[in-house]
């Protein structure tokens, strides 16, 4: 609450009396590429300061604004640039008079209200992303910018084409107009404001009665693991159903990835990097502490990724880390999804003491997947959500590292995942809604949906990580079945170990934020095997070997089904079988192996299992003889036709189909005649060509 | 009622062209078809609804006209100014009997007509179906009948 002295008030009363003539609440549509962002002020709710640098200091702004300390905030990583938000739910009348006030007496060099954008806060700062043509210098930039009252703060990293720019002028109006300007210049693709919202991690957290250790207790006992795989030592591996599940947690036995299926074939490459975009991982924790490399903290921007202490939100990071590659087969706590490939930790926000959470902003989130995608991770773990508008600054990078030719895997490819969240509605969240994305749910340890995990035509897998199928089930279980991960070790983080109060590096983590992490676990694998495939083929073994699950195909409930590691191990061993690349193991590739046989024609080499040894042998017949007469869905290809094959009595409609990854236009042929449409080419009266989109109609 | 084939091949670029599997479905008849019950169904239970599947081109709101009686001949000439007539529905489902049952062991005949979407003064005029519910369980020692047909089966 705000407590003012009196002279203090009469001080703010005459500022109010002497400024009685507000400019009205504008607001403001900008059409960033094809999206179109609308902010409305929202003065009522706080405003931006930008302080002029020789007055930075929270305590100096503090003062100016009679306020304590605590009621002005930092805007993640933005305190370093003297930026601040003050939310004191109005009036506004008031905060706007302040607005102003401050900025006609110099205590700040920008001041603007917060802004509603669909829906949520938003702090508009006075700095813009802008991305311009390939081949555009940076003179170029320079003086345009120099021409319209802006500066260059910094050319983003790892890309020729964006900037950073700072508004030299007081207020929002001068951002939206310098935006405005910017995108009507021919040369400039894009300028969208780096706007700071406060991003959502995709977690739930437990907190464990009493009751519910009892029942872990009981749990833990006599708990035997199934003959077939390979099973590592850690102490709590028992417990994680989502690797491998015997109805531990009271579920299905066999709803779980198959982890120790896939260890038979491979535990985890670490040359396989991983980078978890988060809060920060715990850089001293005695299980992950052997599979971390070098990441980077955008909130601090310093080289020490590791979260803070002071909130156990901030054990979020450390928890993902350990679904994806918590060291395996170390007798110690738990086992990651991989045991052995390396954790990337890629620090975005931090939960302060009281439990906020402040994130960087679009520009710094954007900087740091193009980091880790030029620091050499291969995948990109994301168990968070910026906005329920399009984020174009994200997108752009998401792009970058994905692309084929792109700064992902030296043109191969980054494949990224995002949890869907844990709305129980359609997937409303960017950057999940973007294709470049892999979108993952959560199931539960029977194979069902879980009720919180969003859905719609963005989501694309899930992965098992809740124990309840209804709220009902979620809330009698007191999510007692969540996956069993690393903590922050010590005292901070949950520290909720249901056996002994003394451990305190174990907990569990729910919702999709688990989902991802195990997920890219599984995607790790993929590469560990087969290190050359490009980001596209990852997510086509990781998408078509998953266990369908709802309606036939893929499904708008649970994408292409629950990831399945052994079957995505399986299915890229049997690509590999596959010599003559149609698609199937058969006689023609048994073909050109025999041409190989015992010469140094290495087309021939695919064995043994994991990885080729330099020559051609009788391990590389087995492995064909193991994969003998397997199809592979095609990467690419058409799926999921409306009307389904072999669909009858169909009234007048339009046929759809879903694309294949890499189409950029699509070839429909349709008739009557079966032969006729089988053989048909571009000449043939069966042909029609559609460009624009999977939509055709019949008649 | 054609049977379609069709198949999409995705072109990536100047050069690849990845060829797509042939898939198939079959537009339904212009009349309305797939009676429930199906047509000479016996033992029907005297409290149900009717449904049918509807034809190739039909109009979406208010396009199945309904007759019904059990008189088969009415059925087969009835016209829109026909007590027989039952109105256009937009929905393929039809309760002959709402809030309370049809009679037992009585033959009854229906017929749907479609009229099409483009040019309503076109219909597509409808087959005779014809059911014939329940007897009557009077016997007290037996309380129900199980009908053992292969396939589509109700119990009563």
């Amino acid at each position: 609450m705000k407590r003012f002295n009196d002279s203090k008030i009469t001080l703010l009363l005459v500022v109010l009396v002497l400024w009685p003539a507000q400019s009205p609440a504008k607001e403001y549509v900008l059409t960033v590429g094809n999206e179109q962002l609308r902010f409305v002020p929202q003065a009522e709710k706080g405003y931006v300061v930008k302080q002029p640098k020789r007055t930075a200091g929270i305590s100096a702004l503090a003062g100016t604004l009679f306020l304590e300390e605590g009621q002005v905030q930092p805007i993640g990583g933005l305190d370093r640039h003297g930026i601040w938000i003050v939310e004191n739910d109005g009036p506004a009348s008031m905060n706007d008079a302040v607005i102003a006030e401050l900025v006609q007496n110099g205590a700040a060099e920008y001041a603007a209200p917060l802004f509603s954008s669909n829906g949520e806060t938003v702090a508009v700062i006075p700095e813009i992303v802008l991305r311009v043509h390939p081949k555009v210098d940076a003179r170029q930039v320079h003086f345009l910018c120099q021409s319209i009252s802006l500066a260059i703060i910094k050319p983003m990293e790892f890309t020729t084409q964006e900037y950073l720019l700072q508004v030299l002028g007081p207020d929002a109006e001068a951002v939206f107009t310098a935006l405005e300007n910017l995108n009507n210049v021919e040369w400039i693709e894009w300028a969208a404001p780096n706007t700071a919202s406060r991003l959502m991690l995709a977690g739930q957290v437990a907190t464990l009665g009493a009751e519910v250790r009892e029942e872990l207790r009981v749990q833990a006992a006599g708990e035997t693991p199934a003959a077939s795989g390979v099973f590592p030592n850690d102490e709590y591996f028992p417990k994680q159903w989502h690797l491998h599940n015997t109805g531990q947690s009271g579920g299905t036995p066999g709803a779980d990835i198959r982890a120790p299926e896939a260890w038979e074939i491979t535990t985890g490459d670490p040359n396989i990097v991983i980078a978890v975009i988060d809060c920060g991982v715990d850089s001293n924790h005695p299980d992950l502490i052997d599979n971390l490399v070098a990441g980077y903290d955008f909130l601090e921007n310093d080289a020490q990724p590791d979260p803070s202490l002071d909130h156990p939100s901030n054990a979020h990071g450390t928890m993902c880390a350990g679904l994806i590659a918590a060291q395996g087969n170390n007798g110690v706590g738990v086992s990651g999804a991989t045991w052995n490939c390396k954790i990337m930790p890629i620090r975005i926000c931090g939960a302060r003491a009281d439990g906020t959470l402040i994130s960087a902003t679009q520009a710094e989130e954007a900087t740091g997947f193009r980091w880790a995608a030029g620091h050499g991770a291969d995948i990109l773990s994301n168990s968070w959500t910026e906005s329920t508008n399009p984020t174009p600054i994200l997108y752009s990078a998401i792009v970058d590292v994905t692309k084929p030719s792109g700064i992902g895997r030296s043109g191969k490819g980054c494949v990224v995942l995002f949890a869907a969240c844990n709305d129980s509605s359609s997937i409303k969240w960017y950057p999940q809604k973007y294709p470049e994305v892999i979108t993952v749910g959560a199931s539960d340890h029977n194979d069902m949906r879980c009720y919180y995990s969003n859905y719609g035509p963005e989501l694309d897998i899930v992965a098992p990580c809740a124990p309840g199928y209804t709220r009902d089930d979620w809330l009698t279980t007191k999510r007692k079945g969540w996956p069993w991960t690393t903590d922050i070790s010590g005292p901070a983080g949950w520290n909720m170990d249901p056996f002994d109060p003394n451990v305190v590096d174990y907990t569990a983590l729910g919702g999709t934020s688990a989902a991802a992490p195990i997920a890219a676990g599984v995607a790790a694998l993929i590469l560990s095997v087969e290190p050359n495939l490009t980001g596209d083929e990852v997510r086509h073994f990781l998408e078509r070997s998953a266990k369908d699950l709802g309606a036939p195909g893929r499904d708008d409930y649970y994408g292409w089904g629950r990831v399945d590691a052994r079957a995505a191990l399986d299915m890229v061993l049997a690509k590999r079988a596959d010599l003559n690349d149609d698609w199937k193991v058969d006689l023609r590739d048994f073909a050109v192996f025999a041409q190989c046989w015992k010469t140094d024609d290495l087309r021939g080499d695919i064995g043994p299992i994991p990885r080729p040894d330099g020559a051609v042998d009788v391990q590389d017949l087995a492995l064909m003889g193991e994969y003998w007469l397997k199809e592979i869905p095609e990467l690419g290809q058409a799926w999921g036709p409306t009307p389904a094959n072999g669909a009858i009595n169909m009234p007048k409609s339009v046929i759809r189909w879903s694309a294949g990854e890499t189409a950029a236009a699509h070839d429909v042929y349709f008739g009557s005649d079966e032969t006729a449409v089988t053989n048909a080419t571009p000449d043939s009266p069966e042909y029609y060509r559609a460009d624009e989109s999977a939509v055709f109609c019949n008649r | 009622m054609t049977t379609y084939y069709w198949r999409i091949d995705e072109v990536v670029d100047e050069i690849t062209v990845i060829k797509g599997d042939i898939w198939r479905f079959t537009t339904a008849p212009l009349k309305a078809h797939t009676p429930v019950p199906a047509d000479g169904t016996l033992y029907v239970d005297p409290n149900l609804v009717l449904t049918w599947g509807a034809g190739f081109n039909v109009k979406t709101a208010s396009g199945h006209r309904v007759y019904f009686g059990t008189d088969a001949t009415a059925v087969a000439n009835a016209t829109t100014s026909s007590p027989e007539f039952k109105g256009a529905k937009s929905g393929m489902t039809y309760d002959p009997s709402p809030g309370t049952t049809l009679a037992n062991s009585t033959t009854y005949y229906w017929r749907i007509d479609e009229i099409d979407k483009t040019t309503s003064s076109i219909i597509y005029k409808g087959d005779v179906w014809g059911f014939t519910t329940d007897v009557p369980i009077t016997d007290p020692t037996l309380f129900g009948w199980w009908k053992l047909d292969e396939g589509q089966g109700t119990m009563g």
